[in-house]
């Protein structure tokens, strides 16, 4: 079958999902990153986690939680894809990956397709299946994952052009990447506290001294 | 002149302070010194209607006696309460106390006598009917015996040997029973030694008495059809001391001890011989005798009705401590020598134990955890019939006392009648209701030193739908009944154990109207309505409530959905067939004509 591949934007996610091999080599060859279908998508993997986490049948999802706050879930999604992009850009650039921060962006954003598809659905089912038919749902969100994982992996082996044992290779030092920048990020963040915190009681302290 | 020597202002500050008397005695209700609350399905505290209330509270004094008379001085460290219900119609015929109100007329429930001898001297005992109270009054070395009126009935405080009393290793001779047959020593399995005296007969163990070392256990059971008293003599806790289970009649009249086994098995977990001081003890429908020993942690030591060690029974399981998993993997490593010098944590005893009438032993444990082996279930195997039910029992939210949080303590356990099961908290005096299925109903008392509050309480028991408390430090038993509430969740609970749910839905509504909030009460409204098959009703109802509940409903529900709609489903999968297949035909003759087109 021949595919003509001008495709508009929007089209490029759908098309790697169904060629999750070559795909992204064509995604390459046709330059069709496109930073909004990215965002998007990232931002559909977070309102899907929070409808899973909203709309998940009782039966399914007993632990729901009393007091629903959003913040875990934004950093679970978005931040997470960020860190992640950031990780694996910082990395790949020092050991001659030819992806772009955009290309990085995109293409892990695309690779995230099957996976909201398949939460998507498991939601749904959540809803009409009994804990004994739960199977299937195990089964529709295993797909989901496998999926994405192995989009991500064959996404980032197109857009760095590296072989296979590198790509795993670089997968796992973004991994470690990631910790690490997220463990500065915390260092960074109670760093500004004790600041903030030297400056107020200053501010109390003169407070006292001039009242 | 002052302001209130007008004699006008004088006049309206009085109406005023009577007003304010007669409005802040009105305000004064009969509130509880406790609160009582619930849990929800996030295991977060909310207030319930109280299901019990104090009804009484007796110590020493509120014993009733003869007129004028105070045998029973206070009670001093009592540490356990039975309620024992005579199986027989007609009550049991028992020697009384001189001074109990019984004997004097005093009272209403006035038995008939009969002729009879105890210790070889002809006395008179008298029919007493209904239930019989045994407090253990251990630091007087004494048992209590009230009935449910709390009119004294006896005092075990010396007990003697029975004629048919047999003995270990006596030096002597003895007859086919093992009764001495003359003079002579018997000399204990523990070397405490006993001289019995035998009197013109030849036969009787005259003028032996014995008293009890700070007995701390009780039970009381109807064998034979005779009542029998096991009496757990503790023994003050000495390494050499007498310890021992006294088995005598109602008439303080010894036929049996049960003393430290022989056994090379009976050591504790460290390979030490173990000491033997029974803290509580248990007897079983077919004469068993379960024993906790605190210094065995190995489960009840366990004794037949001769008086043959049997082994341990029940053991709770090890922990899953951090320590208890790093041995695991040190076990791995390390070789055999190294692993030996390692002190392994052995598991935990069980505190307290009842038994119901199906002859289940429900053990109840102190530990941190409120999982599975607070409450175990055994059944007569020594299996834990609850350990994979995932059950919760106790408080899920512990006080925090300057700093340091108050575990609760779990002493004691009763189960009723119904099967219901009781639990005694000491560090925060509370006691947790819970139904076979370890449904929690109700929880009351607390701590403190009003009425229904405790300082140490140590035994639970229950007697229809009252439940017993005894305190240690205050030295009183707290009776507690139904409130109206209370008697309201029984009747439901009743139709709803025994499986009648439609018919339990009248008082399910009721217990709700009183309080929305009752956790029970959801589950019971839930499988009323699955019976009656309003399906939806049942799923709001277990929303939050019951999974299982939940998942049964949502079955009949789903399956009924789909056969009510079929024909809306059929039409749409039909339609969607049509639709797709319509499309497809449409796209090949549309793509033809294209083609068609551009090639002419």
């Amino acid at each position: 079958m021949v595919y003509d591949l001008q495709l508009p934007a929007w089209k490029w996610p759908f098309y790697v999902t169904r060629h999750p091999f070559e795909g992204f080599e064509d995604l390459r060859w046709k330059q069709g990153y496109n930073m909004k279908a990215a965002l998007v998508m990232v931002l559909a993997f977070f309102v899907v986690t929070v409808i899973q986490a909203r709309a998940s049948g009782f039966l399914f999802n007993p632990a729901t939680p009393k007091v629903f706050n959003i913040v875990p879930y934004f950093s679970m999604t978005i931040l997470l894809f960020f860190v992640w992009v950031i990780g694996n850009w910082s990395l790949c650039t020092l050991f001659n990956g030819e992806g772009t921060m955009k290309s990085i962006c995109c293409v892990s954003a695309y690779a995230l397709m099957p996976y909201i598809f398949s939460m998507v659905i498991a939601t749904a089912l959540s809803n009409v299946l009994l804990p004994r038919e739960a199977g299937f749902l195990t089964f529709v969100s295993a797909l989901g994952v496998v999926w994405s994982t192995l989009m991500m992996i064959s996404g980032m082996k197109a857009v760095h052009q590296y072989s296979v044992p590198k790509t795993l290779l670089a997968i796992l030092f973004t991994l470690v990447a990631m910790v690490i920048i997220l463990f500065i990020v915390v260092l960074l963040v109670s760093l500004f506290q004790q600041v903030y915190i030297f400056f107020y009681t200053i501010y109390t302290e003169l407070l006292f001294r001039f009242n | 002149m002052s302001f209130f020597q007008k004699k006008s202002t004088k006049i309206i500050s009085a109406v005023i302070l009577a007003v304010v008397m007669v409005t802040t005695m009105l305000t004064v209700t009969a509130d509880q010194p406790f609160i009582t609350f619930g849990y929800d399905w996030w295991l977060d505290t909310y207030p319930n209607q109280s299901g019990y209330v104090v009804d009484r509270v007796i110590d020493a004094a509120g014993i009733r006696v003869r007129d004028g008379a105070n045998p029973v001085s206070h009670f001093r460290t009592p540490q356990d309460l039975f309620i024992y219900e005579n199986p027989t119609p007609g009550g049991v015929y028992v020697l009384l106390h001189e001074d109990s109100p019984i004997n004097t007329g005093a009272s209403a429930t006035t038995g008939d006598t009969i002729r009879s001898t105890v210790r070889g001297e002809a006395v008179t005992l008298t029919r007493v009917e209904g239930v019989l109270v045994f407090i253990v009054d251990s630091g007087n070395n004494r048992i209590i015996v009230v009935n449910e009126e709390f009119e004294l009935i006896r005092i075990i405080d010396e007990l003697f040997y029975r004629t048919d009393y047999r003995v270990e290793n006596f030096i002597g001779e003895v007859d086919e029973y093992g009764i001495p047959t003359e003079q002579g020593e018997a000399r204990f399995r523990n070397e405490v030694e006993r001289v019995f005296e035998l009197d013109q007969d030849g036969r009787y163990v005259r003028g032996r008495t014995t008293t009890m070392d700070s007995p701390r256990g009780i039970y009381v059971t109807n064998f034979h059809g005779e009542t029998r008293v096991y009496i757990a003599d503790f023994s003050g806790g000495h390494v050499h001391g007498n310890g021992r289970v006294i088995a005598a009649d109602l008439n303080s009249g010894i036929w049996m001890e049960y003393h430290q086994p022989e056994s090379d098995t009976f050591v504790t977990e460290e390979g030490t011989p173990a000491t033997f001081n029974p803290e509580k003890v248990l007897i079983d429908n077919v004469g068993n005798v379960y024993i906790i020993v605190p210094t065995i942690s190995r489960g009840a030591v366990t004794f037949d009705e001769n008086g043959v060690f049997r082994g341990y029974f029940g053991a709770n399981r090890v922990a899953q401590t951090a320590e208890a998993i790093l041995n695991y993997f040190l076990r791995l490593i390390l070789p055999r020598e190294v692993m030996d010098r390692r002190v392994t944590p052995p598991p935990v005893v069980f505190s307290n134990f009842a038994i119901d009438e199906d002859q289940f032993i429900y053990t109840v444990t102190t530990t941190r955890a409120t999982g599975v082996d607070v409450v175990s279930k055994l059944n007569p195997a020594g299996d834990n019939v609850f350990a994979d039910r995932n059950m919760t029992w106790g408080a899920f939210h512990n006080p925090i006392v300057q700093g340091r949080e108050l575990y609760s303590q779990m002493v004691a356990i009763a189960v009723d009648e119904k099967g219901d099961i009781f639990i005694l908290c000491q560090r925060t005096g509370q006691i947790f209701q819970y139904d076979k299925e370890g449904h929690l109903l109700f929880i009351f008392g607390g701590s403190g030193n009003q009425q229904g509050t405790f300082n140490t309480p140590v035994a639970i028991d229950t007697h229809q739908n009252s439940v017993f408390v005894l305190d240690e430090n205050k030295a009183t038993v707290t009776v507690f009944a139904l409130t109206e509430f209370g008697s309201l969740v029984a009747t439901a609970m009743e139709l709803f154990e025994r499986g009648d749910y439609a018919a339990s839905r009248a008082p399910w509504e009721e217990v709700m109207r009183r309080d929305a909030n009752f956790y029970m009460a959801s589950i019971g409204m839930g499988n009323a309505m699955l019976s009656l098959e309003y399906f939806e009703e049942a799923l709001e109802y277990f929303y939050r409530h019951s999974l299982g509940g939940y998942s049964r409903a949502f079955r009949e529900f789903r399956t009924n959905y789909i056969r009510d709609n079929f024909n809306t489903f059929l039409f749409i999968a039909l339609t969607g067939v049509a639709i797709l297949i319509g499309a497809n035909i449409g796209l090949k003759v549309y793509r033809k004509r294209k083609k068609a087109l551009s090639g002419a």
